[in-house]
């Protein structure tokens, strides 16, 4: 099995403190709040075409408006505690890039699965992510990597598609 | 016919050799599909409907309810080894589960979810034998006032799964709540947030949230170490010491008592059941503190909350008729196949039927004990496969499972954004439980609330000129006092020191 060492992504110069070092939109809370509140608007203009109804008879967009507004001021309040409490920084929760990039590359691989498995089949792409999952992610040898692969995806595809009848996707190329 | 006798009547019925074999390949059903996230006892019960019309009524209602039943203890497998909900009612027992699992006691934990399950579920049996007809009608005092007020009662929950930050915690569950209005508005039908799509239209599905937030993440979360640092602790030991024994007594005595009453609320099911067992768990548990952190009474209690609500569930359907979830309505089905109506008459009309079926509840729960404890030794195995060969196992897991719900690579991708959103919620320190507890609470309390007001021409007064409702929303008020006067009283006992 071969490793490689991460480079490591420090993010608390040496010698200073951390908490006077970061400007509060690095903040977690911060950033976060500052998330939820953007969140929140986008709620609040998709439910804008809804009826609201009265507090008696509430209509369709009743909920939908009052939870978007509550949502805002919540996560307002977190935005503020976060600047006063002046803790932490963003990229101090990730260790290294190393680690980040293998978060990433899982999160690509998985979307790229979603991407083509209609087109692809099921069976083809699924021994796809397993060759990128165990090779390129999780370092394994080829040996380990095309035998799990062949196995997770045929046996996967027996067990689900022919014994327990789940519907599963073909490929472009299955009428 | 008294008790007694209708029980013998009852066992000489399920004894039958042919009715245990159906007995038998229920419950192994159900714990396969307990064990396979998607594959709910719903769709495995519609798939198997056809089949049924062929064997003779006892028979087939055994065999579905040992589907049920059964999937209920396998569901807890996937949660405890992997992360991954088998069944929604398993959510809360990923929480110490896992962690369980994380240090070693993945036995222990397999073990008592298994025993709880069979305690549970052997009580509610003999509790759906002897209180059935009176606990049945209680049932229909629910109207939607009632439920408006359950599930704000519910929702107060949050203060108690939130963790460190009540802030936090209200935000996730408001954010649930908002992600509970997409979909088709419940008493218009006016779409909301459905952005034109199919797959919105009927609002966000329980099981790909639950494969992402829980199994998607922790993959996320493991994948950050190095592939020669990513492993799972060698697990030791089989099963609960005596130790394990002591602290999960009460919560399973709990755990029953809660999943029973709550099984029996049509709407309630095994998943609130579960989730009220564990906030109850971390108000009274010995380990109270510990709860979240691989505490076995997070095992216990849930799991014998959701086996006792599954069995709980058969009183409406049998003694009135009602169906109080999915599961029951196919069950409905099945025997309206069959020409059988279930009601009050049931019993005296076919007792062969009511007595059969609780007493192939008693032997399904010795046979899913007898199937699932040499399992326990079959499935910690799995923690032995080197995690970065484990993880796209957990994956492809995830994937048909979220697919197999709809047959929709929608809901895959549903999964997959939960799956980032729960990653970068463990991140900034936000808790999942509240985002969930709130999805599964807030369709069914919006629609209660606006047809509440529906029925009082828009009077807020139904809530409380309601024994019921003003009972509960009087529970809601103490709960909510609660974490607030535990919060003011060492503020002031540290002021006066």
């Amino acid at each position: 099995m071969r490793h490689r060492q991460g480079r490591t992504w420090n993010v608390q110069p040496q010698g200073r403190n951390v908490n006077d070092s970061q400007g509060c939109l690095k903040r977690p809370d911060v950033v976060s709040g500052l998330t939820l509140v953007c969140l929140a608007l986008f709620a609040w203009v998709g439910a804008s075409d809804l009826p609201i109804g009265t507090l008696h008879q509430p209509g369709a967009g009743f909920l939908p408006k009052h939870l978007a507004l509550l949502m805002a001021v919540l996560a307002a309040l977190l935005f503020v505690r976060g600047c006063l409490t002046r803790a932490g920084s963003v990229a101090g929760l990730w260790s290294d890039w190393a680690s980040l990039a293998r978060v990433g590359g899982m999160l690509a691989a998985l979307i790229g699965y979603v991407l083509v498995v209609e087109s692809a089949g099921y069976l083809l792409t699924t021994a796809v992510l397993f060759f990128v999952m165990l090779h390129w992610i999780g370092r394994q040898g080829w040996v380990v990597t095309l035998t799990v692969a062949a196995l997770a995806s045929g046996g996967s595809y027996l067990l689900f598609a022919r014994w327990l009848m789940v519907s599963l996707p073909g490929g472009a190329w299955v009428p | 016919m008294d008790t007694l006798q209708a029980l013998l009547h009852g066992f000489a019925v399920s004894l039958d050799p042919g009715r245990i074999f159906y007995c038998f390949l229920g419950v192994l059903l159900g714990t396969v599909v307990g064990v396979l996230p998607g594959l709910g006892p719903s769709a495995t019960i519609a798939l198997l409907l056809p089949v049924t019309y062929r064997l003779d009524t006892v028979s087939a209602i055994i065999m579905m309810a040992g589907i049920y039943y059964g999937s209920q203890y396998g569901g807890s497998t996937t949660s405890i080894l992997v992360r991954i909900p088998g069944e929604s009612s398993s959510m809360v027992t990923c929480f110490d589960g896992y962690e369980m699992t994380k240090q070693g006691r993945a036995g222990p934990a397999l073990g008592m979810a298994a025993i709880a399950s069979f305690i549970a579920g052997t009580f509610a049996v003999v509790g759906l034998m002897l209180v059935a007809p009176p606990l049945g009608r209680f049932a229909l005092a629910f109207g939607p006032a009632e439920y408006f007020s359950l599930m704000v009662l519910g929702l107060t929950l949050v203060a108690y799964l939130g963790g460190d930050s009540l802030l936090k915690a209200l935000l996730m569950a408001v954010f649930g709540l908002l992600l509970a209005t997409i979909g088709q508005d419940p008493v218009a039908g006016v779409e909301r947030y459905a952005f034109d799509t199919l797959v919105l239209r009927d609002g966000i599905g329980l099981v790909p949230v639950f494969m992402g937030m829980f199994g998607i993440a922790e993959v996320l979360a493991t994948m950050e170490q190095p592939p020669n640092q990513q492993r799972l602790t060698a697990p030791t030991g089989l099963l609960p010491t005596r130790q394990d024994w002591r602290d999960s007594r009460w919560p399973i005595a709990r755990g029953t008592i809660v999943g029973f009453f709550l099984g029996i609320l049509p709407g309630g099911g095994a998943t609130i059941a579960s989730i009220a067992s564990y906030v109850t768990e971390k108000r009274f548990a010995r380990n109270r503190d510990q709860m979240g952190k691989g505490a076995i009474e997070g095992v216990a209690g849930p799991e014998a909350s959701n086996n006792a609500a599954a069995t709980a569930s058969f009183i409406p359907l049998l003694t009135l008729g009602i169906p109080a979830n999915v599961v029951m309505a196919m069950m409905l089905a099945a025997l309206t196949l069959h020409g059988i109506r279930p009601g009050p008459l049931l019993m005296q009309e076919r007792p062969d039927l009511f007595w059969g079926v609780i007493t192939s509840m008693y032997l399904g729960n010795i046979m899913l004990l007898i199937l699932n404890l040499p399992l326990v030794g079959l499935f910690i195995q799995i923690l032995r496969i080197p995690y970065p060969i484990l993880a796209p196992l957990i994956l492809l897991f995830c994937l048909v499972g979220a697919y197999s719900t709809s047959g929709q690579v929608a809901d895959v991708f549903i999964m997959v954004c939960f799956g980032l959103l729960g990653y970068l919620m463990r991140k900034f320190k936000f808790e999942a439980a509240p985002l969930i507890l709130a999805l599964i609470l807030g369709k069914p309390m919006e629609e209660s609330l606006r047809q509440a007001l529906g029925i009082s021409q828009g009077s807020f007064a139904i809530f409380a000129t309601r024994p019921i409702s003003l009972i509960l929303l009087l529970a809601t008020a103490a709960s909510l006092a609660v974490p607030v006067v535990r919060w003011a009283v060492p503020k002031r006992n540290a002021r006066s020191a």
